[in-house]
Formats: structure tokens, C-alpha cells, sequence
């Protein structure tokens, strides 16, 4: 059992990228298989962006943005990442990857501890779901 | 005289029909072309027109389906000076690009069990398909003139190009996609431009009475305008049917399927999201049968959805 996970976490600057800034700060664990990308805005997470991290070896992806309704600080870039999020989820349903493989949470900036139990929670289910390449039974 | 040779792979024949709706442009043609092969228009065998050892342009129509195609693609392929690749199957795909998400043998089978293959003498034998690809997959063509069929933007581009090739014997840019480099809205004639397109939720094309000034995703019915190359006059959309997007990405390299997706998401209920909220959205979303069938429809053989359930089955 030597496979572990690996997850590309697309964080918004405004909301869960500062807490995972503060998760660090308060020195709080979290799975070290993820990869945390930076954005200005979920809204400006693309499918193809999510699509391009499976193919290059991500086994899940995680989106986290700030809240619903009010809190995306560009009025609406968190709904479109939430429409994006749901097609694609069918799509990779469509294709026989798992929709769990993706994942969209709104975690503000004071939520460290959310942004922490949501990781973890993650990387279990990723853990649990195996490898995204080569459907090894 | 220079040769043109016009040769099908995997095609449903509309490609040839739009080559020959060219008319009274064909006549044209002819003053520099001698149609050395096109087997709907002229009659020539193929093991003559194979004793060619050279030809001037090649146009290639159709995916490539079977071992067959594919040898006889690359072969007459190496002896042609320029390439064009015709129609959406050959330059992405198209239509039977689908059966991507399946394997050869299942492909063979579901074909298999609704073909009747006995005669009278000898029953006939189907042939063995090998994994879908596009011409494009298997040669590296010079013109790629994309549509389903292609329509009349890239036709009358493909005209002047052939005739400008016989006059001045050159080509350029070496690679060229035909259609203009924008989205099919750009010129649309419904096009709101005032404001920026919502949709007003999903809707299937018989559930509204379609207006037919207005745009398509403005009264909640898919259409792939805005991630589609102009290729065509909005033939569809002056036919009051939504464009299906078979005109390709707008700019070669990008995969349509995935922009096609993000336009609607951009679009649907951008007016009302802090009301309905995901719940509502998603409702919305869920009436979308078929993401993959609907959105990469000509080009899911070019797509990174292709190469990811690929990964996905260890291939
Ligand atoms: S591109 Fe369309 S019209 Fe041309 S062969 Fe393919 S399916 Fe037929
Ligand atoms: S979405 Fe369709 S109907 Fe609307 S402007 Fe674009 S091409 Fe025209
Ligand atoms: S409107 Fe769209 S689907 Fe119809 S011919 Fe033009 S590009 Fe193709
Ligand atoms: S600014 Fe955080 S999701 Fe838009």
C-alpha cells in the first residue's frame, strides 16, 4: 500500500486560501497530498483547468470559495464556479469517473478549522475511491 | 494541369454534397484541376488513381475507422503536396467521435447486431473497426476546413484558396483553420448585444414557443454560438434551430466541449442566482441529459474528456 492520494485544491485568495494561511498560523494538520492553488476568484477556475489537473495526475480536486450568496468579492464568480462544478460533475459521471472526485466548499476566511476537517475529509474519500488512472478492480 | 484528388474515409456522405455544392465554382476549378479521383463524381478506379505517384491537392473527408482508411489515408496522404482536411469528422472527429467512450469490439458488436450481412451467395463480411480517430489524428494536414458539413464561410475559403494555390502555387500560413477567427454570436443576427445573454433556465426546444428574432439562450435553449468558429451563415439559426456547435472551437487546440460548459454556466440565471441559489441551479442544470453528447458533439475525439477517460481505463 504504497499509493497515496494526491489532490489539487484550487483555493480563492479571499476566503479559503487565507484559511489555509491561518490553518498554518494556528498550526493546524492537514493532509500534506494536497496541493493548494492559489486563485483571485473561484470564478476563475475553468472545467479545462479542472479537467487538466486530473490528467496530470491530481486523483481529486478540490475548489474552495467564499460564501453564498454575498461574500465572492467579484459579486458572482462563486455561483459561476458552482454551475461550472455541477456540469462537470455530470460529465465525469458520463465518462465512469467517480463525480466525487470533485468537490466544491465555501470556507471563509476565519473558517481554518472547516477548511482543515474539509481537507481531511477529502483526502479519505479519495483514499477510499483509489487511484483515478487505470481502474485497476 | 494540377491533380485533386477528393478522398472519403468515414463519412455520411454530407461532405461530399457540400463540395459539390461549390456549382458552378467546380468549372472553375477545372481550368486549373483535373479531379483525379473523387469517387461520387468521377469514375475512376482506385487501383488506377493509386499508380499516381504524386498529386497536387488532397482532399480528405470523413474520420478513420478501419485499418483500411487509415493505410490508405496516410498513403495517398504522403504523396499530396497540400492536404485539406474536409469536415468536422475529418478535422475533429465529429459525430462518430461519441463512440470514443466505447471499445472497437463494442463498437463492431452494436453495429453487428442491426446489420443484416447475408447474401444471396457469399454472406458479406463487416469490417473491423479499430479505434475512432480523426484524419487530423493520423496526418498533419495543411488546410483544416471544419464544419458538419462545412458551411458556406468555409467553402467559399476553401474556393479561393485552391484557385489562389493553382494561380501563384503557394500557401500561406502553412497550417489554416477556415471560418473566422471569432465566435459564431459575434455576427449573429440575434444576438442581444446590448446586454450580456442570460438564460433564463434550461429548457428543451419543444417546451418553448420560439421566438424567432431572439437568441437561443436567451429564451433557455442551449446553443453553442458563443464557443463556436463562424463557419457558416448561421444556416441553423436562421432555420430557427440552435446552433449544435459544428463548426469546432473557435481557435484550433481548444477543446469546444469544456468552453461550451463554461459559456452556459456563465449565462444560466445570472440574474436570479442570489434568489434561487445552488439549489435552484442545480434543478436547472440537472434537465441536461447527456453533457457529453450535447456539448462535444463533433469534438470529443480532440477533447481532454477523451483523454481522461482514457486514463481512467488505463489505455
Ligand atoms: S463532417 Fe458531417 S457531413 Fe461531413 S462526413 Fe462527417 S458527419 Fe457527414
Ligand atoms: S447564443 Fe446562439 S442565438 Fe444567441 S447570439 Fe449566439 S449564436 Fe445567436
Ligand atoms: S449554426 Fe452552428 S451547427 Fe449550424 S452550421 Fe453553423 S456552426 Fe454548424
Ligand atoms: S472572491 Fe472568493 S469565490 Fe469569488
Amino acid at each position: 500500500m504504497s499509493w497515496k492520494p494526491k489532490i489539487v485544491a484550487f483555493f480563492c485568495k479571499w476566503c479559503a486560501g487565507a484559511a489555509a494561511e491561518t490553518a498554518g498560523v494556528m498550526r493546524l494538520r492537514y493532509d500534506p497530498s494536497v496541493t493548494p492553488v492559489i486563485v483571485p476568484c473561484t470564478g476563475r477556475v475553468t472545467p479545462s483547468m479542472i479537467l487538466s489537473a486530473f490528467l496530470n495526475g491530481a486523483d481529486g480536486v478540490l475548489i474552495g470559495g467564499c460564501h453564498t450568496p454575498n461574500d465572492c468579492h467579484y459579486v458572482a464568480g462563486n455561483f459561476k464556479a458552482f454551475k461550472r462544478v455541477q456540469l462537470v460533475k455530470k460529465l465525469l459521471e458520463e465518462i465512469g469517473v467517480e463525480p466525487e472526485r470533485l468537490r466544491l466548499e465555501w470556507i471563509s476566511a476565519t473558517e481554518a478549522p472547516k477548511l482543515v476537517r474539509v481537507v481531511n475529509e477529502f483526502t479519505e474519500e479519495i483514499r477510499k475511491l483509489g487511484p483515478l488512472g487505470g481502474k485497476r478492480a | 494541369m494540377l491533380k485533386l484528388a477528393v478522398l472519403p474515409g468515414a463519412i455520411c456522405g454530407g461532405c461530399d454534397v457540400a463540395l459539390a455544392s461549390l456549382g458552378e465554382r467546380l468549372a472553375d476549378l477545372l481550368r486549373y484541376y483535373e479531379i483525379v479521383y473523387w469517387p461520387t463524381v468521377v469514375d475512376r478506379k482506385l487501383t488506377d488513381f493509386l499508380k499516381l505517384s504524386s498529386i497536387d491537392v488532397l482532399v480528405h473527408m470523413g474520420g478513420i475507422s478501419t485499418e483500411e482508411e487509415a493505410k490508405l489515408a496516410r498513403e495517398v496522404s504522403s504523396r499530396a503536396r497540400v492536404k485539406v482536411s474536409l469536415g468536422s469528422c475529418s478535422v475533429y472527429g465529429g459525430i462518430p467521435g461519441l463512440n470514443s467512450l466505447y471499445k472497437p469490439i463494442e463498437v463492431y458488436e452494436a453495429i453487428a447486431s442491426q446489420v443484416d450481412v447475408r447474401s444471396k451467395n457469399s454472406d458479406l463480411e463487416l469490417p473491423r473497426p479499430i479505434e475512432y480517430s480523426a484524419y487530423t489524428d493520423i496526418v498533419e494536414p495543411d488546410v483544416l476546413a471544419p464544419g458538419c458539413p462545412p458551411g458556406s464561410i468555409v467553402l467559399d475559403q476553401l474556393f479561393d484558396l485552391l484557385l489562389k494555390y493553382a494561380e501563384t502555387g503557394r500557401l500561406e500560413p502553412r497550417i489554416l483553420l477556415l471560418g473566422d477567427p471569432e465566435s459564431l454570436c459575434n455576427k449573429c443576427p440575434r444576438n442581444p448585444k446590448t446586454t450580456k445573454i442570460t438564460m433564463p433556465g434550461i429548457r428543451r426546444i419543444f417546451e418553448v414557443k420560439l421566438d424567432d428574432n431572439k437568441c437561443f439562450l436567451e429564451q433557455g435553449v442551449l446553443c453553442m454560438g458563443p464557443a463556436t468558429r463562424a463557419i457558416c451563415d448561421h444556416s441553423c439559426i436562421k432555420a430557427n434551430y440552435p446552433c449544435t456547435g459544428c463548426g469546432g472551437p473557435i481557435e484550433w487546440g481548444v477543446d469546444s466541449g469544456l468552453s461550451h460548459m463554461s459559456s452556459v454556466a456563465s449565462a444560466l440565471m445570472v440574474d436570479r442566482e442570489k434568489s434561487v441559489l445552488e439549489a435552484g441551479l442545480a434543478r436547472e442544470l440537472d434537465k441536461i441529459r447527456d453533457v457529453t453528447g450535447i456539448f462535444y458533439r463533433y469534438t470529443l475525439r480532440k477533447s481532454l474528456t477523451y483523454k481522461l477517460r482514457k486514463l481512467r481505463v488505463g489505455e
